[in-house]
This record gives structure tokens, sequence and C-alpha cells, in this order.
């Protein structure tokens, strides 16, 4: 047995034990209201999630960030259990027309939670003379340890990256192999390489249509609807229509050697035809995509993955690439014993 | 002989070929009319992006249709006799003209008769000439690929749609935004990259198409 045929079953482990059971930070979920005037009290209920506000009630406190070092400190908190508590904040007069400020709710047990651009603050002609206080950063932390960030809207989902985005790059990866081998076939006519091609190409279809249907329930859970017009979408879409032909291309000819050139020629033309889409579709008017790396949104290297992902993620792509090899390998070794049984009849 | 000479030799066998068959002209120009006249019955009345969306329907299919027949007429011991004296590339060059040709013939017809039934909404017509032309050539040069590849498979009809749908979704997608414009149902002077983007597309077609060719036609 292969080395890396342990390894990613081992990882594919790692990975589905450590996604489900590793718990999410504690974060907020949820504050009413969400406006306020300036020069008044806001009275503000906080929902949290997997927080512990009880138990750590005596080192409670709440801070909402009116500019980027200032702040408003909580002059009472009602708890009311683990994850609901009020607080109450004086706020002082804001320089713009509105501020869209911070929430930070820091304890011992759950160190920082916070939720960005928590509550509107709009200017009002009261007055009051309120003040504002330099925001202790040195003691607000996110909680240490090995947990999945707490994200708004994506929740418990933020799980999904694992199956969903490693899917589409440990698919990306397979295909470009099968493309690799598809040209080695034209080059020798070796049929060992179609047989390769064909593999690996499959392997990544049955990837792709996981990752459409992972994106599609997630998509329902957090944007809303099954599809989108995503710009992303569309290239996922026409790609699968593209591959699923070609496996259809396949099961028509019968002639081995026919089967081989015609496959591999048509992975190829479909993958140059491919490359205007790439211009195309930003012009059609749906340059905004929801997806993480457009429209400002942070991608991979942005805040939406942290360390913790990573450590899980990483590890999932390799997985599922090695296991889509494997699958690959034995497919081939199947089709070579075809093709050694049809020319021995 | 030169690769021009064969070219047009090839093309001038094609027209004779097409010409002994008037009935499949016939059947082509019957399949656009039924089609277009049970959309009139369905809409009666038409809105200008409705009809742009039908019109390019209606010249997806009809391509599809008219250009399916294009290998299968050289099966059995033509195949042989044209590998042994042309080259692919010639071949492969005169059916896109061929196909250029025949598909602007009937996307001209598909025109008629849409401004027959359903009134034409078209105020700049230069736009959708130039539109029509460059995409008919850029769907030519895919179609006379993939019909070379579906004419192999025992699905010769399905297998032709099936490869080549996908494929002309990026020209499509520019074709009736281009379209839109022409009728006055959207306003973008962005028009120039769109025109720009549909020859790049042609070009890239045509350079990954002349060099596949060849290995396609080796069996």
């Amino acid at each position: 047995m292969s080395w890396w045929k342990l390894l990613s079953v081992l990882l594919l482990t790692y990975v589905i034990i450590a996604g489900f059971t590793v718990p999410l930070k504690p974060g907020i979920a949820l504050v009413s209201p969400q406006t306020t005037p300036s020069n008044s009290i806001l009275q503000l209920s906080i929902e949290g999630y997997n927080t512990h506000f009880e138990s750590g009630k005596q080192s409670l406190e709440a801070w909402l960030k009116l500019d980027s070092i200032h702040g408003v400190r909580a002059n009472k908190i009602i708890v009311k259990n683990d994850n609901l508590m009020e607080a109450t904040f004086a706020i002082g007069t804001i320089e713009n027309q509105f501020t869209d400020a911070t929430l930070y709710v820091n304890n011992d047990i759950d160190n920082t939670a916070f939720l960005p651009s928590a509550i509107r603050i709009t200017k009002s002609g009261n007055t009051s003379n309120y003040t504002k206080q330099l925001i202790p950063y040195e003691r607000l932390s996110s909680k240490a340890g090995f947990l999945f960030p707490y994200r708004e809207i994506l929740n418990e989902t933020i799980r999904n990256t694992f199956f969903h985005v490693a899917l589409w790059m440990s698919m990306f990866a397979l295909l470009v192999v099968g493309l690799y081998h598809g040209c080695q076939y034209l080059r020798t006519k070796n049929i060992l390489y179609d047989s390769k091609a064909s593999s690996y190409n499959m392997i990544a279809i049955v990837y792709g249509l996981l990752g459409l249907a992972t994106g599609s329930i997630w998509a329902k859970y957090t944007w809303g609807t099954w599809w989108t017009t995503d710009i992303k979408l569309n290239m996922a879409a026409i790609s699968m229509l593209i591959y699923v032909a070609y496996a259809i291309l396949r099961a028509s000819v019968d002639d081995i050697d026919k089967r081989a050139r015609l496959s591999a020629l048509y992975a190829l033309f479909a993958f140059a035809a491919m490359i205007p889409l790439l211009f195309v579709l930003p012009r059609m008017g749906n340059v905004i995509s929801l997806h993480p790396g457009n429209g400002g949104n942070p991608a991979l290297g942005g805040e939406d993955m942290d360390n913790t992902l990573r450590m899980v993620f990483y590890p999932a792509v390799i997985g599922l690439f090695l296991f889509g090899m494997w699958i690959a390998t034995i497919r081939t070794r199947i089709e070579t014993l075809f093709y050694k049984k049809s020319q021995l009849e | 002989m030169n690769p021009a000479k064969q070219i047009l030799h090839l093309l001038q066998h094609q027209f004779k070929l097409e010409s002994k068959s008037p009935h499949v002209i016939a059947a082509n120009v019957l399949y656009v009319v039924t089609i277009i006249f049970i959309i009139y019955r369905i809409f009666n009345q038409i809105s200008p992006p409705a009809w742009v969306a039908v019109f390019w329907i209606v010249f997806m299919f009809t391509t599809i249709n008219v250009t399916i027949h294009s290998y299968s007429k050289e099966q059995g011991k033509s195949i042989l006799f044209y590998y042994s004296i042309m080259h692919p590339l010639s071949l492969y060059i005169s059916r896109t003209i061929f196909n250029f040709i025949v598909i602007c013939i009937s996307t001209l017809v598909v025109y008629l008769f849409m401004t027959l039934f359903l009134e034409s909404p078209v105020s700049e017509h230069s736009m959708l000439l130039t539109t029509v032309a460059l995409s008919s050539l850029a769907v030519s040069i895919i179609f006379s690929f993939t019909s070379a590849i579906a004419v192999h498979t025992q699905i010769k009809h399905t297998m032709m749609t099936l490869l080549s749908l996908p494929l002309i979704i990026p020209v499509l997608l520019i074709a009736v935004k281009l379209s839109l414009v022409s009728v006055g149902a959207l306003i973008d002077d962005g028009s120039e990259t769109d025109y720009n983007i549909l020859i790049g597309i042609n070009l890239i077609m045509l350079g990954i198409g002349s060099f596949l060719f060849p290995y396609l036609w080796r069996s």
C-alpha cells in the first residue's frame, strides 16, 4: 500500500472529526435595537452564541467602539442567562453623520466576542456630557485554543469550507492532471494515458457535482436561495455541462482508439472555449459576487480564513486530492483490464 | 494543389452536393417557419427583449440543424479519399466557410420570418448585422469541430447538441447583449469591447481548432 493512500485516509478522517466536532468561538448573534441617536442612553439586548455571560458574570464588560481608539463602556449589565444579556451605554456626541459601532463583550471565560457594525449611531440634536474612553485593546482578545471563528450569517455552516471549497480546489487540480494525460495521449497514442485522463476527469466530475450540491445547500442557509446569478456559479455550471457531455461522448463511442482521441480532443477544445468566459461574464453586469474574494470581500488570505480554519482546510484539500487520485488509479486499472480483455477476444 | 485551391475545390464540391438534395434545404426552411409560427401563436405580441431571446434561441437550434449534416455525407470511402489527397486543415477551413455561409443564410431566413410574423423591433440594423456575422463565424468554427467529433458517435444529432451548446454560451451571451442594445432595450456604451471580445473568441477558437483538427482527422 502506497503511503499517500494511507495519508489521504488519515487526512480525511482528521478533517471529518475536527471539522464537525471543534466548537465555534463565542460570538454575538443578535443585538437590538439596531439604531440609536447620539447623546442618549442606549439599552442594548445582546444575544450570544457559545458564550458564558452567566458563569463569567464577575468579569463581564461590554464596549461600543466609536472611532479607531475610543469607545464607551457599558455602565450597567443585566445578565439573563449564558447567552442573553442587557447592557446600558451612555453614548455621547459623534463627529460624523452616523457611526456603525462595533460591539465587544469581554469576560474571563469567553475572552472577547465581537460583532462588527452591530449598531448604527446617528447624529441627533440632543446634548449631553457623556464622554468616551480609550478602549483597552490589550485586554480584548479572542478566545485562544483550537476553535473555529464565529461569523455572522455563516454561524455553524463555516464548517462547509472544508468540504465545499476543498472539493472545488481538488476538482480543479484533478482536471488539470486529466488534461495533462489527455495531451500525453495525443502525443504518444498510448492507451494507458487515455485511461488515466478519463479516470481523472470522471472523479473530477463527481467532485464537481458534490461541490455544486454542498454549495447549493450552503447558499440556501446563508444567502437564502439554492442558486444565485453569481459569476462563479455560472462558470461552475458551464464547466459541469461540458464535462458531463465529455462523459456521454465517451459512452457513445465503441472503438477504443477513436474514443480516446475524440474525448482528449474535446476536452482540450472545450478548455480553450472556456477561456473567453473569463472576459465575457464580467461584462454581463454580474461582476458582484457573493463569494469571498470578489466585490471587496476578503478571500482565503483575508480574515475569512483564520489559522484554525487553515489547519483543517489545507489537509482537506490535500486529502481530497489524494483520495481522488486513489480512485482514479483504481479506475485506470479497471480500464486497462477491460482493454486487455478486449484484445484477447 | 495549394491550400487555397484545395479549399475552393472542397467548397465547390460541398455546394454541388447540397444542390443535389434540395429537399434538405426545404426541410430546414420549413423547420424555421414552423418554429416561428408556433412562437407567433404563443406570444401574439412580443416585447423587444423577448424578441431578442426568441431570435437567438431559434438561431441556436437552426444552426445546429443545418450544420449537423456537415460531415455525415462524407461517411465511408470518401473520407479515405479526402484524407489521402487533402490537407486536414483545408478540410476544416472549407467546412467552416461553408457552415458560415449556410448559417448566415439561415439566420437571414429566421430574421425575415420573425419580421413577417412578429414585427422586428430592431432600430440599429448595422449593429445586429455585425453581431450576427461575428457570432455566426464563431459558431461555425466551433460547430465544424464538434460535428467532426459527433459524426463518429452513435447518437450524432444529440451528441452534436450536447457537445456544442456549452461551448457557444460565451458567444451567445455577448450576442444577446449586443442585440439588446440594437433593439434599444439596453443602453450600453461598451459595445466596442463586446465586438473585440467576439473577434477574440473567433481567433482563439480558429487557432485551437486548426491546431487540433489534424489530430481529429487522423483515423
